[in-house]
């Protein structure tokens, strides 16, 4: 049940209903939410809900041994416990087959014939986002930031459905308080807002996006010049943009209208000046977990270590790249930013070993800095893109030996692009605030009119039927 | 660090007093979003009818058509379904037409060419064929860089890994032209939501081509509306229709001067959905047995493990996954592998020596 569709408006309108109608009653409103997100989760694969259901049992008897352990070494083991048995089955899932064709391909190339039985089963929906979403709850809890959750609370957070599929990624210490107030809409202009933009964003730029440029170019690049294919790269950045972030929105202003407030995911990333500050503008709930749950404690350990030390961003990164899927193309893409941020920081600590600061922030040096850092995450993207290494290869000649003809780049998909970078470059006039400042000041009715013209734009500018979306595949 | 989010605060005027929800108010946004979703039903009544109408055939799809018919009556007599027609038209986005085919006209004969190739017969012989219509053997020309072959890859979402693979895999070929056109969710059993007998027909009269490899059948194991109403998928009246038209692709092309190079459906990891591709891989075998113009490429045996579902198939270097998640579509190494095997029987027909 993907969101932008008929189905999941009326899904919504009914889940939303009901829980208006049990609103004083906390438990029922639990209650509601809790099946109406296993339905969903259910309309792909209802055999997927053991996995959640999974997820949700391991995770409670794990956060009361971490709380309930007499002793630190108990605690300390009811953590482990927990976090290993949800990277196992993430791992089942997700990088078994991974793996064993790797090791099979790696003897091959030694000359040892060997067999891996492979378990070829689909990857459940969300997988990632869940798992590390319950890594998230122990080590809370272990560490004393949130006590262990009542079963039903810490079952309708993990099986959310406005994240349960792609996030954001949230902690049950910011989710399960505001159970108490669903279902009152904080800010349900703010919200209305969120959802439509996020349609536009998936609905109509998106799906042009990948229609008219991206899959084309990256299947069949040979069929390309050089320039459409590096601009077919450029493309997918902006593609990626529009969709994970579309999302999100969609996500948010749902949640928002049920009184959810979910933390923001994105903040014009391709405004940022390096890489570091790009991973504080993308993905940021990622970008948060992997601060917290890794960096930190492991900077803390292995900080001053000669060698680990200097290397943890690029190690991290390279885990990121993992997790975002199993294939080497996800870890080339880890490694790239790994690399630059391992880079970055290098200068940074040279500089300040040496005594000497930022060069002075002229124009010319902000615009290098912007265009040094597109060019890394687009590289980054190639590989995140690419169907496999060849094909990323394949791309990468092309642009090197290819032509240099446009024929096939349009001005609408030249204006769409350079349009999804440059908002987020200038500091976009307030129109679309004032917008639903005014829409929230009007009546009902104009609001609904509002809101049927906007749906109606939207679909009317987005094709028949919608892909999923890409994040879908993490 | 902080660890956690401080959660808004609610507006003064809504603030719970003391901790328990409050109802003024609650029920507003949700009747505005049912206002605008009723309004949008009726702003946007012809797509929801269309919508309804693309809908797999049976009493599912029955039931939305007729929902659906309630806001488009409206909408005509309110005429709320005017602004879409007209951003529409502005658009030029194109009408897909009715839910009933007519049968089109059998295509003519394939009129028979000169041959400029030593020991080729240049009329070839009148072949019998199920739909009564017969076609002639072709004669082929000599591809060269400065005339290439010109191939169109046509069929649904199959199409779009393999189709790629086939244009990557003719790239370095200068003798070849490949152009692909793949539609997502279409077939031969829904020309109301795609007409490929009429796309084959523009096509044909846009220009001359050579070849034509065809993929369809992924989304064509479903009912089908006739004149006569819905028959559901795997009656005999269902199969002689879709052997129909299956005959009347392979003829139309034939008449057009192309050869056919007619993709069967591989194994699938579903045993129910591969026994319906099985069914409807045993009509375009048949059909294209009865035309010297028509090859079948037998996808099942060349993504398969003695004939069983495999995910992943050996290529020398270990076990490469040759299908996609859902069991169903290729993957690239898979498409690579299926493109190959069209690509030789192109070029032993052509004879365009590698």
């Amino acid at each position: 049940m993907l969101f932008p569709t008929i189905r999941f408006a009326l899904f919504f309108m009914v889940t939303w209903g009901v829980l208006l109608g049990v609103r004083d009653r906390p438990v029922a409103r639990r209650v509601v939410l809790l099946g109406a997100s296993w339905a969903f989760y259910a309309s792909w694969d209802w055999r997927w809900l053991a996995l959640v259901w999974s997820m949700i049992g391991i995770n409670h008897v794990a956060a009361r041994g971490v709380a309930w352990s007499p002793t630190a070494g108990g605690r300390r083991l009811a953590l482990v416990l927990g976090i290993g048995a949800d990277l196992a089955l993430l791992g089942t899932f997700k990088y078994y087959d991974f793996f064993a064709e790797s090791v099979v391909g790696t003897l091959d190339l030694l000359g040892v014939q060997a067999s891996v039985p492979l378990l070829q089963v689909a990857l459940p929906l969300g997988i990632s986002f869940l798992t590390f979403q319950a890594i998230s709850y122990l080590v809370e809890v272990h560490r004393g930031v949130t006590v262990p959750a009542p079963l039903l609370d810490e079952a309708v957070w993990l099986s959310f459905f406005a994240t349960v599929v792609s996030g954001p990624i949230t902690r049950a210490s910011e989710l399960i308080p505001q159970l108490d107030r669903v279902p009152r809409a904080t800010d349900p202009g703010a919200s209305f807002a969120l959802v439509l933009r996020g349609l536009f964003k998936k609905v109509v730029l998106a799906s042009y996006l990948a229609s008219s440029v991206v899959d084309e170019a990256f299947a069949s690049p040979a069929a390309f010049s050089a320039t459409e294919v590096l601009f077919a790269v450029y493309a997918y950045g902006a593609l990626i943009y529009v969709d994970f972030s579309g999302y999100t929105d969609i996500a948010r202003g749902v949640a928002g209208l049920l009184g959810f407030h979910l933390p923001e995911n994105f903040d014009a990333p391709y405004r940022a000046a390096s890489v570091q500050e790009f991973w504080t503008r993308w993905h940021m709930t990622l970008t948060r977990w992997l601060r917290d749950f890794l960096f930190t404690p492991l900077g803390l350990r292995y900080g001053r270590h000669r060698i680990i030390g200097p290397l943890l961003p690029l190690l991290i990164m390279l885990a990121a790249g993992l997790w975002h899927g199993a294939a080497w193309t996800f870890v080339v893409f880890g490694g790239i930013h790994g690399l630059a941020l391992v880079a970055e920081r290098a200068d940074r600590l040279r500089r300040r070993r040496l005594g000497i600061g930022r060069p002075p922030d002229t124009l010319g040096r902000r615009v290098l800095r912007h265009v040094v850092t597109l060019q890394v995450v687009s590289l980054a993207w190639l590989f995140f893109r690419a169907e496999s290494m060849s094909a990323a290869w394949a791309m990468l000649h092309r642009i090197a030996t290819g032509p240099l003809a446009t024929g096939q780049i349009t001005a609408l998909a030249a204006l769409t692009v350079v349009g999804i970078y440059g908002l987020q470059l200038v500091r976009a006039p307030a129109v679309a605030e004032r917008v639903q400042a005014w829409a929230g000041r009007t009546g009902p009715v104009p609001q609904a009119v509002g809101l049927a013209g906007a749906l109606t734009v939207v679909d009317v500018l987005g094709p028949a039927g919608v892909a999923p979306f890409i994040y879908f595949g993490f | 660090m902080a660890l956690t989010t401080p959660t808004p605060t609610l507006p003064p005027d809504e603030a719970p007093p003391d901790g328990a929800p409050r109802s003024r108010g609650a029920w507003r946004p949700f009747v505005v979003a049912a206002v605008a979703l009723v309004l949008g039903a009726l702003l946007n009544a012809d797509e929801l009818q269309r919508t309804a109408a693309r809908q797999t055939v049976g009493w599912e799809r029955d039931v939305l058509v007729d929902l659906a018919a309630v806001p488009q009556e409206v909408a005509d007599a309110s005429r709320l379904n005017r602004p879409r027609r007209w951003a529409e038209s502005l658009l030029g986005t194109p009408d897909p037409g009715g839910s009933v085919i007519e049968r089109p006209a059998p295509p003519p004969a394939r009129p028979p060419v000169e041959s400029d190739v030593p020991g080729t017969d240049p009329t070839g012989s009148s072949t019998s064929t199920s739909s009564s219509t017969s076609t002639t053997v072709p004669a082929r020309r000599t591809p060269t860089a400065s005339a290439p072959l010109q191939v169109a890859v046509l069929g649904d979402s199959m199409m779009q890994v393999l189709g790629q693979s086939i244009v990557n895999g003719a790239a370095g070929d200068d003798r070849v032209e490949t152009t692909l056109e793949y539609r997502v969710s279409t077939g031969l059993t829904r020309p109301d939501y795609f007409d490929w007998p009429g796309r084959v027909t523009e096509l044909l009269a846009s220009g001359p081509l050579d070849a034509v490899v065809v993929m369809f059948g992924a989304n064509d194991a479903q009912g089908m509306v006739l004149p006569t109403g819905s028959e559901p998928f795997g009656t005999q009246a269902w199969l002689d229709e879709y052997r129909w038209r299956v005959a009347w692709v392979m003829d139309a092309l034939a008449a057009g001067g192309a050869d056919t190079y007619w993709v069967g459906q591989p194994v699938m990891r579903s045993d129910s959905f591969s026994a319906r591709m099985a069914a409807l891989n045993e009509i375009y075998a048949s059909e294209a047995a009865l035309r010297e113009h028509v090859t079948y490429v037998d996808a099942w045996s060349v993504l398969s493990v003695d004939g069983a579902y495999a995910s992943h198939l050996d290529d020398g270097s270990g076990p490469t996954s040759v299908r996609q998640s859902d069991g169903i579509h290729l993957s690239r190494a898979g498409g690579d592998r299926l493109a190959a095997v069209v690509l030789d029987e192109i070029r032993n027909d052509w004879r365009l020596d590698r």
